[in-house]
């Protein structure tokens, strides 16, 4: 098929023999040869189409590209690659002596994610999507005994998600008579529902998206970064591929826009309250595929009312967010990994003033805390720009139908992305700005040099597709094309794209003449914070995490649900109080818990069978064959 | 060209002319209106004192979160309809833009560690979060009323003319619900006392309490500039045909008016003040069913 997968399976020979810094460099290298690949797909009319035939149960095997998969791909062979960087430093700081199986298990993982590209047939798509979750479950378990429970949870979830995909697949087998993907046009709306849900425990949409705050924070951070902006990417192009290839009515269209919204609500809620980064960043992963999710509902929604413009920039603001997530979401769970690294943890409340400590990551940092909660001069903000612009584009519909879904995305766009801003700057603000929280903070050092160097090129990414929102822009058109839009609106946002760029042009200006003006005329003098009559402030006396949301969660308190505890010495002047408070996942307590609980007391029931006498076992066997026969009898 | 020196120059004095009339309201006679602005001249060419904890973020907020500020108010219509800078869709970038200038102060006021400053900043966040869907449904609200545009040929065309009943309605309603937004994000009375001494009520002020000097007097400005920007949005909003003196009259109105309330009202209690915060929402919310329902035919 192609030099570039060669490339990578070879890569899997270093991996055995412990030599990361050559997996590393192969994976650069077949990168760039399967970059090439898709772009040309994605931009000249080559075509990359085989058929493989094979015995029966799988028929014709359709193997290729299009462009939205060459899209994917693109996405895939640039983070891939900085994620396995970043990973080869990574682990020489955390050695361990799985290595050889855990770099075996990333080239599988980032091998299996460029295959689900390449396969357009669905039972060939099911192996490698079954693949690319064990292989990921190996990744994240990386050989930690604390990491089985979480880890198998998201193994599970994986395999619910892929019952759903597999009976879907069927139903659509029995359709269309074909596996290939051409048999998903125009399909029933059971098994186009059965494939979406299937496809939604993936991307981490709302009711199946529990696994995502428990696997990423023990995930060492390379896996947990690529994870969070790649892998989760597959479940959305799998959508995407159901998108393309058929029409939803009207009322699919807002059902599918109500969970996204409700989705990222959820995530946003849980966000505000989180204290431990990694997992805010695994929300934050939820809220950002929702946010996706909300662009091409808006596409959607704008092609169901003959919108032209409002479709294009529904779509167009979708994709950027996918294409732009991948980048920022890389990079802030690098920066976590270099935080827990230097500044010794997770939990926001023990770390603290490392802005000075780190001064390099605390700078890389606020730039993804920027773009992850769209300001201006990041790539985040043009793609909600876009959506925010498909949302307002609605009025000139006819129907209301199509006018209130895209006020509610409206609104709640504007919301959540106010909430997220909050949750981000209040992590920033605790864990790099004011005084060090603990001890352990006091001494934290920066990160090594190669632990930074893929953090800079995603933060030069960053910067570069925020501040020229063309060149972003044209990397989506082949695909906006594809999606068969109105071309006439992209011109008005490549015009509107140039504009944004000259603003930035004089807000830099405007900065750096404010900033330099500063410089000149200050002498600045020293001394500590102005304590209110305390004689200086002291680490304890800043505003903690759960201070921090105080005001937003009393009045958000039915969609927060808090359980805390204080522990108090008797007597009237206790010397110590210790309160505690934590925000459960609501749908892991109360649906995912209770279901799995039902279902082992179900199971339970049938544990008589299992009783270690061969004879019985013949019986049951026997049995089996009797009712078949009936069965098939019974049919003739 | 004349809106970039009205918005520089004036301000500040305007923010003199609310001093003015609250000192004239309790029996004083008050400063002179152009005291905020020597204020400013001198805070200018004085020196700073910086937290021990300050990291560079200190530093360079107060300068960013005012050019984000003049960036926003490019787009905005001053005295001259047609603003500095516009394109379609640039009411999403006045928005993000102001959101910077947030950021960067709530950054700033982080930086220093006191535990007043986080107090102060979670209480402005908290506003955000309902400001920001607020606005963007009053944008919406015009655009369902007059078509599609920049934010300054939206705010030209929907305006009081009293031969159209909806309009009178529509912009008197989303003049209420930007007025109560302009009492919020500039800290006004019943959700701020920008004149209070006691650190624990404070919201705005007290983010910028570990600030002095040549930054102290690039805030302060902010946030007059924001202020100004508010003001000068409702004013286009009730006046007919642009007529610049109507535009002065109003914009002046509108501070007379904040004085006075400042004077007769006390300010709510900290802890409802998000409920208060809502009500912009919800204006814009009912405004927009409003037109929705007119548009469908209803009336």
């Amino acid at each position: 098929m192609s030099i570039g997968i060669l490339i990578l399976l070879i890569a899997i020979v270093p991996a055995l023999w412990k030599r990361s810094g050559t997996f590393v460099i192969l994976w650069f290298l077949g990168s760039a040869f399967l970059a090439f690949e898709y772009m040309e797909v994605l931009y000249s009319r080559a075509v990359q189409d085989y058929l493989l035939s094979m015995p029966l149960p799988l028929g014709d095997i359709h193997i290729g590209l299009n462009k939205l998969s060459a899209f994917f791909g693109v996405i895939f062979s640039l983070g891939l690659p900085l994620g396995m960087l970043y990973g080869h430093f990574y682990l020489k700081e955390h050695a361990s002596e799985a290595l050889r199986s855990h770099l075996f298990w990333l080239g599988i993982m980032g091998l299996s994610m460029h295959g689900l590209l390449w396969i357009r047939h669905s039972l060939v798509f099911l192996m490698v999507w079954e693949l690319m979750s064990l292989s990921s479950f190996f990744c994240v378990l990386f050989s930690k005994q604390e990491n089985l429970k979480p880890g198998l949870n998201y193994l599970i979830m994986m395999q619910v998600g892929a019952a759903f995909l597999i009976a879907g697949f069927g139903l659509s087998y029995l359709q269309s008579g074909t596996f290939n993907f051409s048999g998903f046009e125009d399909m029933n709306p059971l098994p186009m529902f059965l494939i979406l849900v299937g496809f939604a425990f993936k991307a981490g949409v709302f009711p199946f998206a529990s696994w995502l705050p428990q696997a990423h924070p023990v995930a060492p951070s390379h896996v947990s970064g690529i994870m969070s902006s790649m892998l989760v990417k597959t479940g959305f192009y799998g959508f995407l591929v159901i998108v393309s290839a058929n029409r939803f009515s009207l009322r699919e269209i807002i059902a599918m826009s109500l969970i996204f919204c409700i989705s990222a609500f959820w995530a946003v809620s849980h966000m505000l309250n989180e204290r431990n980064l990694k997992r805010i960043l695994a929300f934050s992963t939820i809220e950002n595929v929702g946010i996706a999710g909300m662009g091409m509902c808006l596409g959607l929604l704008g092609a169901h009312a003959k919108l032209p413009g409002m479709a294009l920039m529904g779509f167009c603001g979708a994709f950027l967010h996918i294409f732009f997530h991948s980048i920022f979401k890389a990079q802030l769970f690098y920066n976590s990994g270099n935080i827990m690294h230097g500044g010794g943890g997770l939990d926001i409340d023990n770390l603290g003033g490392l802005a000075k400590k780190m001064p390099k990551t605390a700078v890389f940092t606020l730039l993804g805390v920027m773009t992850i909660s769209a300001i201006p001069l990041t790539n985040g903000f043009f793609s909600e720009f876009n959506i925010f612009k498909a949302a307002l584009e609605a009025s000139d519909a006819v129907m209301l139908t199509h006018l209130l879904p895209s006020l509610l995305i409206l609104a709640s766009l504007a919301f959540i992305g106010a909430l997220a801003m909050i949750a981000f700057f209040r992590f920033y603000g605790i864990a790099f700005l004011g005084a060090a929280r603990s001890a352990r903070a006091d001494m934290a050092t920066e990160a090594k040099l190669g632990l930074r160097m893929p953090i800079f090129i995603l933060s030069l990414g960053i910067l570069i597709t925020g501040i020229f929102p063309n060149i972003p822009l044209r990397f989506v058109k082949p695909l906006l094309r594809w999606f068969d839009l109105d071309m006439h609106y992209y011109r008005e946002l490549q015009i509107l794209g140039l504009q944004i760029t000259y603003v930035y042009v004089i807000l830099i200006a405007l900065f750096l003449l404010l900033y330099v003006l500063r410089r000149v005329c200050v002498k600045e003098k020293s001394s500590a914070t102005w304590a209110c009559g305390y004689p200086r402030v002291n680490r304890k006396m800043q505003s903690s995490s759960i201070t921090f949301v105080q005001p937003l969660a009393y009045f958000l308190k039915p969609f927060m649900i808090k359980k805390s505890s204080v522990m108090k010495q008797p007597g009237a002047f206790p010397e110590q109080v210790d309160y505690s408070e934590e925000h459960p996942d609501q749908v892991w307590e109360m649906i995912v818990t209770p279901l799995s609980k039902l279902l082992s007391r179900m199971l339970l029931l049938f544990s008589g069978i299992h009783n270690g006498r061969t004879n019985s076992y013949i019986a049951w066997a026997l049995a089996f064959l009797v009712l078949m026969l009936i069965w098939v009898a019974g049919f003739r | 060209m004349i809106n970039i020196l009205f918005f520089i120059i004036f301000p500040l004095l305007f923010m003199g002319i609310i001093h003015r009339v609250k000192a004239i309201m309790v029996g004083r006679k008050g400063k002179p209106i152009s005291q905020n602005m020597r204020d400013f001249l001198k805070l200018l060419r004085k020196d700073e004192v910086i937290s021990t904890n300050a990291t560079l973020i200190s530093r360079v907020a107060p300068a960013g979160a005012l050019a984000a500020t003049i960036c926003a108010a490019l787009f905005v219509p001053f005295v001259n309809s047609n603003s500095v800078l516009s394109f379609r869709g640039d009411y999403i970038m006045v928005v993000y833009l102001l959101s910077l200038a947030k950021g960067m102060m709530v950054l700033a006021a982080l930086d220093s560690g006191s535990s007043f400053q986080g107090m102060g900043t979670s209480r402005e966040l908290s506003f955000t979060a309902f400001l920001e869907p607020a606005f963007f449904l009053i944008i919406a609200a015009i655009i369902f009323s007059v078509g599609t545009g920049s934010i300054s040929e939206l705010f030209a065309r929907q305006s009081i003319t009293y031969l159209r009943i909806w309009d009178v309605f529509a912009s008197l309603f989303i003049a209420v619900a930007l007025y109560i937004m302009l009492l919020v994000e500039s800290c006004r009375v019943p959700f701020d006392d920008p004149s209070t001494h006691l650190e624990l009520t404070m919201i705005h002020e007290v983010m910028v309490l570990d600030f002095s000097g040549f930054s102290m007097a690039l805030i302060h400005y902010t946030s007059a500039l924001k202020m100004f920007i508010y003001a000068s949005l409702i004013a286009h909003l009730a006046v007919p045909a642009n007529n610049i003196w109507w535009y002065l009259g109003i914009l002046i109105f509108i501070y007379l008016f904040t004085g006075v309330l400042e004077s007769l009202m006390a300010r709510f209690r900290m802890n409802r003040n998000l409920e208060l915060v809502l009500v912009p929402f919800c204006i814009a919310l009912l405004t927009l069913a409003v037109l929705l329902a007119k548009n469908m035919g209803a009336w």
